[in-house]
């Protein structure tokens, strides 16, 4: 007979050998779950006296059961009707001309500056990141329309790419987020108020990328020269031209935030009216509505079946009790809790470099959650901590997924070079988990002063 | 230069068809039917429609279904790579073969348990809560899902064997 806690183990071995020879994450999960459920259960029976034979029938029985009710469960989950539905919204956001009047909006308003662009482009990608969950759907989209008019102010080529690769991990933080919709789905918190702690920290987060590029061109005027000054009647009307993005954020976040929607229904609603405005504009023609179909499909794809495995792996970890090993390792550690929430974000700094930011997150919830339920903390402050952390994967080298989606536009500039222009933004970011340390406000303000408790 | 076996074309057809005609038709359900029942049934006729949650939960699992199998060609099932930079041609192909049949006869497995699932859904009354619809047709329909994800799997097994890399279903010119 095995124990639980060497069982676990041996369990997350099996799962990073599957994953190092590349077996897709969702399936990876799904039968070291099943597997595991088999021979956790039947270590149990066995402990309690049952004959083995009798055990390893009930251990199967009872992983064949999850097997197939996991998997419904996580397919006919009510909340995870958002993913569809916020997916819709923003690929339909991405057709529908948004993107461009976003970042001409911010051009215009903060192109004459030094590094105005740039900033721009951060700003552009925080505005679109409110109509989509996805940092790669954002950095794409502002990445096509933002790099052509930096090369044009002959922008460096580090601080141009680097602005779109950071810009886009905001759509991983500012709500909808695809990210917190996961972590709120596993950790049974409230999307809603996920939604509502990631608005602070992602405003400034927003800002503290500005500031990042700032001190960038502060050091170096020639990374960001200064653009096309415009007057006062052209900035109004891309203002104006601006204004269904913000309709359409306003009438979904904003209808969720004031209790009008649930969170299903502001996705809904949200994709229907980024629907209207792609419509009126004309720009939903027969093949974009047919790549708004098989993008959305094929990133529903990606999430369900991550889900689907962490449903039947959660419960294999919760049976080994290895979790609870760490926990009571981790807080016997004389580093008080600020100690082991760095030892945490540590870890997933080192992780990032190397997985996916969702296979990340479905990964670590089963071992990290306990610690942090043992610890007594905010599950939606931890949240946020945890989505900012993934971001920083999604920049961090070698990995870095948003670097490789900006290499796809920018085929001329080096891998090296967009690596370069990421660290300003690497490290906005981790000073921003020093302000939600040191000030967890930021995150729980607005939960807390709109739905209370 | 990559070429696609006929075999393998006629199934992205297919898996593209259903996904744009019925994924499109569901996503348009979802969303019209939501924003109706919403907006209009409930803000403004106080008179929201009895059951839509369960039609919701049930479109839900019908999209799921629809988009694994798409997914699985379209590549949408991530997979770490991390490390593939750093094997062997031969390890990398023969490690990805062993790996791809492993994860075939865990999905034909699962398809298998989920159809047995769906055999016995309506003996234990497994329904939806309001308009008691059975989960019957919907267990056979993930089943069916998962295992065309399985035979995606083989089709991938057999590119490889054949030409040593697997050709994915490619959606538009977007690098996503």
């Amino acid at each position: 007979m095995m124990s639980l806690t060497l069982l676990g183990i041996l369990g997350l071995l099996s799962l990073f050998i599957l994953l190092a020879l590349r077996m897709p994450v969702g399936l990876s999960m799904l039968g070291v779950g099943f597997i595991g459920t088999i021979i956790a259960n039947a270590n149990k029976f066995i402990a309690v006296g049952m004959a083995e034979d009798q055990a390893w029938a009930r251990g199967l029985k009872i992983a064949y059961s999850n097997l197939a009710g996991e998997t419904f469960e996580a397919a006919s989950n009510y909340n995870l009707l958002v993913i569809p539905m916020f997916v819709l919204m923003g690929n339909l956001a991405g057709v529908s001309g948004m993107s461009n009047d976003l970042f001409s909006a911010a051009y215009r308003w903060m192109g004459h500056l030094r590094g105005g662009l740039a900033s721009a482009t951060i700003a552009a990608c925080a505005g679109f990141a409110a109509l989509s969950g996805s940092s790669l759907a954002s950095a794409v989209t502002m990445g096509r329309v933002a790099l052509p008019e930096m090369k044009k102010y002959k922008y460096a080529d580090s601080l141009a790419t680097g602005s779109v690769a950071a810009g886009g991990t905001l759509g991983f933080l500012i709500p909808p987020s695809g990210g917190m919709i996961i972590y709120a789905v596993l950790t049974e918190q409230s999307i809603g108020r996920l939604f509502m702690a990631g608005v602070f920290p992602g405003i400034i987060l927003t800002l503290l990328f500005i500031a990042a590029i700032y001190f960038t061109v502060i050091r170096n005027p020639d990374t960001g020269p200064r653009g096309q000054r415009f007057g006062r009647a052209e900035r109004l009307s891309s203002l104006v031209r601006a204004l269904p993005i913000l309709i359409v954020v306003l009438a979904t976040i904003g209808g969720m935030y004031t209790g009008f929607f649930t969170p299903v229904e502001a996705s809904a609603v949200g994709a229907f009216l980024t629907f209207v405005v792609a419509l009126a504009r004309r720009s939903l023609n027969w093949s974009a509505s047919k790549q708004v179909i098989l993008e959305t499909m094929n990133a529903t794809a990606t999430v369900f079946m991550i889900i689907i495995g962490a449903f039947v792996f959660i419960p294999f970890m919760s049976l080994t009790e290895l979790p609870a090993q760490l926990v009571t390792i981790l807080t016997s550690l004389p580093i008080g809790e600020i100690g082991i929430l760095l030892i945490v974000v540590l870890i997933y700094m080192f992780l990032g470099m190397f997985l996916e930011a969702m296979a990340m997150l479905v990964l670590t919830i089963p071992v990290v959650i306990p610690i942090a339920v043992a610890l007594d903390w905010d599950l939606i402050w931890f949240g946020i901590i945890v989505v900012i952390v993934l971001e920083m994967g999604m920049i961090s080298p070698p990995v870095g997924i948003n670097v490789f989606i900006v290499k796809s536009i920018a085929q001329d500039v080096p891998m090296s070079t967009i690596f370069n222009g990421i660290w300003p933004f690497w490290f906005a970011m981790a000073a921003m988990i020093g302000l939600l340390i040191v000030f967890p406000q930021i995150a729980s303000y607005l939960p807390q002063a709109i739905v209370g408790g | 230069m990559s070429y696609e076996p006929a075999l393998i074309a006629a199934l992205d057809r297919a898996l593209t068809w259903i996904a744009q005609l019925c994924g499109g038709a569901t996503l348009i359900f979802m969303t019209g039917f939501s924003v109706w029942n919403v907006l209009i049934m409930r803000k403004v006729l106080n008179a929201p429609i009895t059951g839509a949650e369960d039609l919701l939960i049930l479109s839900l699992v019908v999209i799921v279904a629809l988009s694994i199998p798409f997914g699985a060609r379209a590549g949408a099932h991530i997979e770490i790579e991390a490390l593939e930079a750093r094997m062997s041609t031969a390890f990398a192909k023969w490690s990805m073969i062993v790996v791809k049949i492993l994860g075939a006869a865990l999905l034909f497995f699962m398809a298998w348990r989920l159809w047995h699932a769906g055999g016995t859904a309506s003996k234990f009354g497994e329904t939806t809560q309001q308009l008691l619809i059975s989960y019957e047709p919907f267990y056979y329909l993930l089943a069916a899902s998962v295992a065309i994800y399985a035979v995606v799997i083989l089709l991938d097994i057999w590119q490889l064997l054949r030409s040593g890399e697997v050709v994915k279903l490619k959606l538009g010119n977007d690098p996503l």
